[in-house]
């Protein structure tokens, strides 16, 4: 089983990480896969001109340095730490209106996806670039789980999305983790703290096709990964350990998991 | 067109494994990259200067699209006249970038011994020390690419002199208040870096859709996690004569690539020039029922005082028609920065073109 985080943002849009140091992060914390996702705002909306001009989103300039980027520390990572790097992006469709937000994350692209076509057009844009189309946490948490227009509309879209994230930082969707669609437990990594929240576990090996293939057929358990600080000499570090209600738990399990 | 090289190395370098690692740390070996386009005015005592530099381990590369280039006959003049100077020559091109700067480069980044490169342009010239003084700053492993402030010299006619005090002042300031501001900006006239690094986000070929690729590397280079580091070394330029159209249009260029290199400093920019602050200073002080006029004329003067040292730290010496010089350039970069709010185009080698984000010539390859 591969311990992975599919949703993870770097400097190239407003993550406080670069991507080499997303890379040894994670690589000297054991996980065999990660996808970096960092934001790809809609280039003529309002608010997307916004994140642009606030250095919050890839954009047509950077794009290719990011893929660059990724391609050179994949090498890195799998020589260092046998680790596989996945490039992707959240396609980032901000609304004054929180409900018409949607957020969607693209694994294994190829090249660039236009983050200004409708929701349809997107997820088959990202369908040729032979990547994952991911919801990204397609409800707010709380009590009372608030849902984003893209949740209302699931049925609609269930053959569109590849998997729903079933968690929004480290808040469990229970109404996600609780339904019959495909599911992908991943962090939303924006600072190094973010760690602390649901991951999956990929029963595959360690190869980007045969990990995307396996989150296509749900070849997945998911956990909470929780690390404590800890005071040594040097001053205060990061140890791992899985707490007793954080076991790992297969897919049909989760809505009955208890996470605080 | 067919590209051809010269390269001529009259004692060859050892491997850079058979140098002692004390001296490979102290000397890294340095390749100088020089496009070059044109006999441009003063070129060969420019280059000259490169040839005269004391340093153990560098070569300069020569880049020239055209093999009629007349700075292919000034090259082989100084060839001549320095037998012991590595020297490479790269003529024609075959990448056909949208950037013709970088398009013309690309051979010599090909082809550069070192890692460690230096991009310094052709109407530079340089102090014998150059080297020795930039180097300490890329040894720093934080740091990714190495820049230097522009500071103009040997201006004649008025607009020369217009010319070299907006490089020594306005531009030195911008350089300082973009890297304060967390941009890190890197001017294209001088830049050091290590191929390795530049080669992790797609080389010197990535720069090439953008107009300004100065600015590009610089940001790449944040995204890897480097900082830029502006030296105390600047890169001094020589101006000669100069039109007043010429210098109104490549300020205009300038402030219309800076509009979408970093729009939040661009907007930002009047409030630390001297009219429109103190404009904004006289009528709050009005507004407030307090006597305007003498504060207004002290932030005025101050203003010009600071722009007046930082002029003669960069040209080295007194700039007696300042006084003159310093509200033209106050009224012509208010003028321009209001006709680049509106403008998105730029005038570069005849052409009109359209800039897009972090100054995009044409898009990259979907």
């Amino acid at each position: 089983m591969i311990l992975s985080d599919f949703h993870i943002h770097s400097t190239f849009s407003d993550g406080k990480l670069t991507i080499p140091e997303i890379v040894d992060f994670y690589g000297s914390r054991g996980f065999g896969s990660i996808a970096v996702t960092d934001h790809l705002c809609e280039q003529d909306s309002f608010m997307g001109r916004a994140a642009k001009y606030l250095g919050r989103s890839l954009t047509l300039g950077t794009f290719p340095f990011y893929m660059e980027l990724l391609k050179s520390e994949a090498e890195r990572a799998w020589k260092t730490y046998r680790m596989v790097v996945l490039p992707g992006v959240e396609i980032t469709k901000n609304s004054f209106s929180r409900y018409d937000t949607t957020h969607i994350v693209a694994l294994g692209i190829q090249g660039w996806v236009s983050p200004d076509l409708s929701i349809e057009k997107t997820l088959e844009a990202i369908h040729e670039q032979d990547a994952l189309a991911v919801a990204a946490h397609p409800l707010l948490p709380g009590k009372v789980e608030k849902p984003y227009k893209i949740w209302d509309l699931r049925e609609e879209f269930a053959t569109g999305f590849d998997a729903w994230e079933i968690s929004y930082g480290s808040h469990l969707l229970k109404s996600v983790s609780g339904s019959n669609f495909p599911k992908l437990g991943s962090s939303d990594f924006h600072k190094q703290h973010h760690i602390n929240s649901w991951k999956t576990f990929v029963d595959t090996v360690r190869e980007p096709h045969a990990i995307l293939k396996a989150i296509q057929e749900q070849e997945l358990r998911f956990q909470f990964y929780q690390e404590e600080p800890v005071d040594n000499n040097f001053g205060l570090s990061w140890g791992r350990s899985f707490g007793p209600e954080s076991q790992p738990l297969p897919v049909g399990s989760l809505a009955s998991s208890s996470v605080t | 067109m067919g590209a051809w090289r010269v390269l001529r190395s009259p004692k060859p370098y050892s491997s850079p494994n058979a140098i002692d690692e004390e001296s490979a740390w102290h000397f890294p070996g340095v390749s100088i990259l020089k496009p070059l386009r044109g006999a441009e005015p003063n070129l060969f005592e420019n280059l000259e200067t490169f040839f005269k530099i004391d340093y153990p381990r560098f070569e300069i590369v020569f880049c020239i699209k055209d093999v009629d280039d007349p700075a292919v006959g000034v090259v082989t003049a100084l060839i001549k006249n320095y037998p012991n100077v590595h020297i490479q020559m790269h003529l024609g091109s075959s990448h056909n970038l949208p950037n013709p700067k970088v398009d013309n480069l690309m051979q010599g980044y090909e082809n550069a011994r070192f890692d460690l490169l230096w991009i310094s342009d052709s109407n530079v010239f340089v102090e014998p020390s150059v080297i020795h003084d930039l180097v300490p700053y890329i040894r720093d492993e934080s740091v990714g690419m190495v820049t230097s402030s522009v500071s103009g010299h040997k201006a004649k006619g008025f607009a020369g002199k217009l010319e070299a005090f907006t490089l020594n002042t306005f531009y030195t300031r911008w350089i300082h208040i973009a890297n304060f501001m967390g941009h890190p900006t890197v001017l294209g006239k001088a830049m050091m870096f290590r191929k390795s690094v530049l080669d992790r986000i797609g080389g010197l070929k990535a720069l090439g859709s953008f107009l300004a690729e100065d600015y590009v590397a610089g940001k790449v280079i944040g995204l890897l996690g480097l900082k830029v580091s502006v030296s105390q070394t600047t890169a001094q330029q020589y101006i000669g004569r100069c039109t007043f159209k010429n210098h109104w249009k490549r300020h205009l260029r300038w402030s219309t690539i800076r509009k979408y290199q970093i729009p939040t400093v661009f907007y930002f920019e009047p409030w630390v020039s001297a009219i429109p602050s103190s404009l904004a200073l006289f009528f709050s002080l009005k507004i407030l029922g307090l006597n305007a006029s003498s504060p207004t004329v002290a932030a005025l003067a101050l203003f010009f005082i600071i722009d007046f040292l930082i002029d003669l730290r960069q040209s080295r010496k007194i700039n007696l028609i300042a006084p003159l010089l310093w509200p033209i350039r106050e009224l012509l970069y208010l003028s321009q920065w209001l006709m680049v709010v509106m403008t998105e185009t730029v005038e570069w080698r005849n052409q009109q073109i359209k800039v897009g984000s972090e100054s995009l010539i044409e898009l990259p390859t979907r």
